[in-house]
């Protein structure tokens, strides 16, 4: 059969991650990015793209510790070369620091992620408010630049990307065989998926450059991200909020909480505003399905739904997307070989 | 009582301070001026990345391992000050690298969380089987040092821009105590054969996704004579070079290319960074630092000289212990001239 044409809908991290694996992995295949936005005005955009796991109810752990591990192995190797201040991908390290015992004393990516330790009680003195915390190195993915990035080499591979909004998925049927739905918060409307909720966040972007180690409260309230050209203060978790408006009193208040995790950026310049809505669910939807019309048929590949925690996994589900792709083309191979008949 | 400090980078307004503080209060009469032929932003101090580090091996100056822990303590009790930025001062972390395993240095403790590498982040850097990671603090000269002068300034210190020649200078126009923190050019006021300059060059570059230090050790070619990247709060400072005796300022090419390749070696992410700047200068290198008292003929009088001067490659490190106890020196000679009770 002629090379299969896979359409990925959606350019977020989830999309443009899955199409890169996709044209390394399936050489054969014709790969299309369909997408209404585009880098910078994604949610992965928004997002200070730290590697630091959320945890999935729906999805047993050594799973996602999988997808974790593929992820910081892939970053980590990206960090350490030449390509690692184009990429936006950085080490830094820094505490995350509990006002209450944590649930998990040593969380499941621990051994993942450099140098886990407790933090020491000269470290804590640094935090009047908090009693324990934990010490860690890990990385970090700038947006835009990742997201630049990964368009970059995904052009050198001959990937094809379209501004264009797709309504429904069965409009892409006469010219797609596969179809690789990334479209995250976006999946609601595109295929009605009730499970999909946002979790809204805000968060300041500011110019502090002296801030060198990221501090985050475990109760993930309140964190600091120093990136490349700015600090990610965050935030908020509003579930159910469909709202992209900044909120002045959440910047406020955002302001407020790490000013008192880190008086220093009282001095903070040139401080932007910015919302995401991250698409979460109890568990990312990683499946195929076989949309039947009329005797048509399209096969998909569900990978949305990561919530809090895409840029953790996104290599992981990556591939595990681009492995149901492979299921995928086998199907269609094994239908045309018996059409031959 | 006139007392002029001769030397205006770190230790010289540093120690003009710590005096000023502690006795002006006492000693009303007490009249502080500080002189200098270089001012920030063209002292030694300026060129430093700033990074509070001490040498490996404590030399056997236990004296000098307080000083750099009174240092680190009061440069900590200041992180949470609105003043921190304006001082150029901020926490960072940060690996020290080696080719075989070493004994924990003596500032161990100081430092915040230190511990030994993992194998998985040795693996970041190829050559180096041994290391040490810890959370240290940066202070940048070319921000303390205007900080600190403005403070002095606002006391009622004055300043003067110009080379003093001899002790006699300053005595012949009345000053009483003289501070002597002339750094690498100690030597120009008063012989000092241990005091000879150590020269280091560094190249500034924009690379703030760099939020680590690396310093990297070579035991057999000696301290800072190995690639180090230091961040700072605008430009990333990279260096590895120390030449003991080398009085020349001028930078040198051969140099540069030491610099930037070892470097680029060891952080492969820095071919891509933009080079904004070169600067070389001479570390104050001696055996040990001179801190002490000397009563020196003036006449048909004595005055006195608080020597304070070849920090080396650790002044910033060192330099608020060391003020502290130039202080307790002049304490002494207040004493003494019953001009103030002791404490």
């Amino acid at each position: 059969m002629a090379a299969p044409k896979v359409a990925v809908v959606g350019a977020g991290l989830i999309g443009l991650s899955t199409a890169l694996c996709l044209a390394e992995a399936l050489p054969s295949c014709c790969v299309a990015v369909l997408s209404e936005q585009f880098s910078p005005s994604t949610t992965s955009d928004v997002a200070a793209g730290m590697l630091i796991p959320h945890t999935y109810p729906g999805t047993p752990i050594h799973v996602q510790k999988q997808w974790f591990k593929e992820t910081f192995t892939y970053l980590f190797a990206i960090s350490n070369s030449a390509e690692a201040s184009e990429a936006g991908i950085h080490l830094v390290s820094g505490w995350q620091v509990f006002k209450n015992p944590p649930k998990d004393e040593v969380p499941f990516w621990s051994d993942i992620v450099l140098g886990f330790r407790p933090m020491s009680a000269a470290e804590l003195q640094k935090f009047p408010q908090h009693r324990s915390g934990q010490a860690f190195t890990t990385l970090k993915c700038d947006c835009p630049p990742y997201l630049l990035w990964l368009e970059k080499r995904l052009k050198a591979s001959g990937v094809q990307m379209h501004t264009r909004k797709v309504a429904d998925l069965w409009e892409l049927h006469s010219e797609y065989d596969i179809v690789v739905n990334c479209a995250g918060i976006g999946a609601h409307q595109l295929v009605g998926d009730q499970q999909l909720v946002p979790i809204r966040g805000q968060v300041l972007k500011v110019h502090a450059p002296w801030v060198k180690n990221f501090i985050r409260d475990g109760d993930g309230s309140t964190y600091i991200y120093p990136g490349i050209h700015s600090v990610t203060l965050g935030g908020t978790r509003e579930k159910g909020s469909w709202c992209l408006s900044p909120d002045p009193g959440t910047t406020k208040d955002i302001f407020d909480r790490c000013c008192s995790l880190e008086p220093s950026l009282q001095q903070a310049q040139d401080i932007k505003v910015k919302v995401g809505l991250r698409p979460s669910r109890l568990c990312v939807r990683l499946q195929r399905e076989v949309l039947n019309r009329g005797g048509a048929k399209l096969l998909v590949v569900h990978n949305y739904g990561h919530g809090a925690g895409g840029f953790s996994v996104h290599r992981g589900t990556a591939k595990e997307a681009t492995r149901l792709v492979g299921e995928c083309i086998a199907t269609l191979q094994g239908s045309s070989s018996r059409a031959k008949l | 009582m006139r007392v002029a400090v001769i030397g205006a980078g770190v230790i010289g307004l540093s120690t003009a301070l710590c005096i000023h503080d502690r006795f002006q209060p006492l000693v009303p009469c007490l009249q502080l001026e500080v002189y200098a032929d270089r001012f920030t932003p063209h002292t030694t101090s300026d060129g430093a990345a700033g990074l509070w580090q001490p040498y490996l091996s404590d030399r056997g100056a236990l004296q000098e391992t307080l000083w750099n822990k009174e240092t680190f303590d009061h440069l900590l009790g200041h992180l949470g000050s609105p003043e921190a930025k304006e001082m150029g001062l901020f926490p960072i972390s940060g690996y020290n690298l080696f080719t075989q395993p070493v004994p924990d240095p003596s500032w161990k403790n100081i430092v915040l969380g230190f511990r030994s590498l993992t194998p998985k982040e040795l693996e970041l850097f190829p050559g180096y089987s041994y290391g040490w990671f810890n959370t240290a603090l940066v202070l940048e000269c070319r921000s303390y040092l205007p900080w600190l002068t403005n403070r002095l300034a606002q006391r009622g210190v004055k300043f003067f821009h110009r080379k003093v020649e001899s002790f006699q200078e300053m005595f012949a126009q009345g000053v009483d105590v003289v501070i002597n923190c002339t750094g690498v050019r100690a030597g120009e006021l008063q012989p000092d054969p241990a005091l000879q300059p150590a020269r280091g060059q560094v190249i500034k570059v924009l690379a703030p996704w760099v939020k680590h230090f690396i310093i990297t050790h070579d035991m057999e070619s000696g301290i800072y004579n190995s690639p180090y990247v230091i961040p700072g709060s605008e430009f990333t400072v990279l260096g590895g070079i120390y030449q003991h005796g080398n009085w020349n300022e001028e930078n040198s090419a051969q140099d540069h290319k030491t610099i930037w390749e070892k470097c680029c070696k060891l952080l492969p992410a820095l071919q891509k960074a933009k080079i904004v700047q070169e600067w070389s200068g001479l570390r104050p290198a001696r055996p040990s630092v001179r801190l002490e008292r000397e009563t020196i003929r003036h006449g048909h009088s004595q005055a006195e000289v608080i020597h304070n001067y070849g920090h080396g490659g650790f002044g910033i490190t060192i330099h608020w212990g060391c003020a502290m106890a130039a202080a307790r020196l002049f304490g002494s000679i207040l004493q003494e001239k019953q001009l103030a009770r002791p404490p």
